[in-house]
């Protein structure tokens, strides 16, 4: 069957539309639509509400995003919140503020500054995350997982000193671990460094640990 | 029923993987979501799979990914058709398919050879024919001949099995749907299953 014919969206201001297949979908105001999208290319700027799952090869977000179903993409990028209820596969995450969602976030290659709250399995190959709120996964996994305190989270705590950039999860599995700030029950991985202000149980690795003085870690253990 | 299952951590060591290949492979939905299952021992929460279902999956992940790319890969690995591979001893235990099935058309099978999903159905629709005594033993030869040989062109697509017997001769077809057909007269139409249907009681069963 030959590729069926895509139109492109174009809406402006407050809108509504039922989905479907697209092209381009660009959107700026805050729009809802209430079915499942297909698009080529979604370009947002504002606010906008997906009723069903989301596939695009790019999108690309300045506001918030609010899906309830499963975000399928090829690339991610912008600023603002990503909200989705069901989960995210990606190639591509490349992200400034919060990412947020309900089921697992998969991707190659995720590069946040900010923060997120994932309930299932955050898993990248390659995972750089520059905290500057809370971030919150149940289980991380992944091939390189590098966590880092935001430089400006300085600034940050002059204002708002509870709100916190610090990574908490139940397990972090990886071949290499790069840790800042983190508390979790469980850190495995090859090469696994823990830095300054983290708490952890149990440490199990493989080739090297190395161990920042202000961290605590209960529990090392070499396989 | 307890299977044989396998911490993450010995899979790795067993097979030499990393974890990023391993995620990765999950990603790409090579590894099916239902494998990996969740239990707490003395440490947390650990991840553990199914031994056969994994150590078999893993082998031919990697025997064929220098030849694929994991895309094309994903593709082979999980057509439309669920995920379900299960070996022979097991379908026997949890008497999805009957043991007369499973003793005229298996039994040049070991019991620790594992059955695709495919398999699965084939034996599954057989054996529904079979009990609803529709069917002989002998037609049951015919219909896993022509399952083997024509359902895998359907591709995923809904298809119906169509079983008809004029004057004590039998035939079997499998035709997409939806589709209207009419025979001559002295045709007797014994049994239309829809396959898709079929597929979802297995999948019910099997889970």
């Amino acid at each position: 069957m030959a590729e069926e014919f895509r139109r492109d969206l174009k809406m402006v201001g407050e809108t509504t539309s039922a989905g479907g297949k697209f092209r381009n979908v660009k959107i700026m105001g805050e729009s809802v639509l209430s079915g499942d999208v297909d698009c080529i290319k979604l370009s947002c700027t504002g606010e906008i509400t997906v009723n069903g799952g989301l596939r695009a090869l790019e999108l690309k977000l300045t506001g918030e995003c609010d899906v309830k179903g499963i975000v399928h993409a090829v690339k991610i990028g912008g600023r603002g919140e990503l909200d989705v209820l069901s989960g995210i596969r990606a190639e591509d995450i490349k992200f400034t503020g919060n990412v947020k969602t309900k089921g697992d976030c998969e991707a190659a290659s995720f590069e946040v500054f900010g923060a997120f709250q994932i309930d299932g399995l955050l898993s990248a190959e390659k995972l750089e995350v520059s905290m500057y709120g809370p971030c919150v996964a149940r289980e991380i996994g992944g091939g390189t997982l590098r966590f880092k305190r935001s430089k400006a989270t300085v600034f940050k705590r002059l204002i708002n000193s509870e709100d916190v950039a610090a990574l908490s999860a139940q397990s972090i599995e990886g071949d290499v671990v790069d840790l800042e700030h983190t508390s979790a029950s469980l850190v495995r991985g090859n090469n696994v460094k823990i830095g300054s202000g983290c708490e952890i149980d149990r440490v199990e690795y493989r080739d090297t640990l190395d161990i920042h003085k202000s961290a605590i870690v209960k529990e090392k253990i070499k396989i | 029923m307890e299977r044989d299952l396998i911490s993450k951590k010995e899979l790795l060591d067993e097979k030499g993987i990393s974890y990023g290949q391993l995620y990765r492979w999950k990603r790409k939905q090579l590894i099916p979501e239902e494998w990996f299952i969740r239990k707490s021992t003395f440490t947390g929460q650990e991840t553990f799979f199914p031994k056969d279902l994994i150590l078999a999956r893993i082998d031919k992940i990697m025997n064929m990914k220098d030849d694929l790319s994991l895309d094309e890969l994903a593709g082979k690995l999980s057509p439309l058709l669920p995920d379900y591979e299960m070996r022979k001893i097991d379908l026997m235990k949890r008497n999805i398919v009957s043991s007369v099935v499973l003793q005229r058309f298996a039994s040049g099978d070991s019991d620790k050879v594992v059955y695709s999903f495919e398999f699965l159905l084939y034996f599954y629709v057989v054996d529904k024919l079979l009990q609803a005594g529709e069917m002989s033993m002998e037609e049951g030869e015919q219909l896993l001949q022509t399952m083997r040989e024509h359902f895998p062109k359907f591709n995923g697509k809904p298809c119906d099995l169509v079983f008809i017997r004029k004057m004590g001769v039998s035939s079997f077809a499998l035709i997409s749907v939806p589709a209207e057909f009419y025979f001559e007269s002295g045709v007797k139409l014994i049994a239309r299953l829809s396959v898709t249907e079929c597929i979802e009681q297995l999948k019910g069963k099997l889970v």
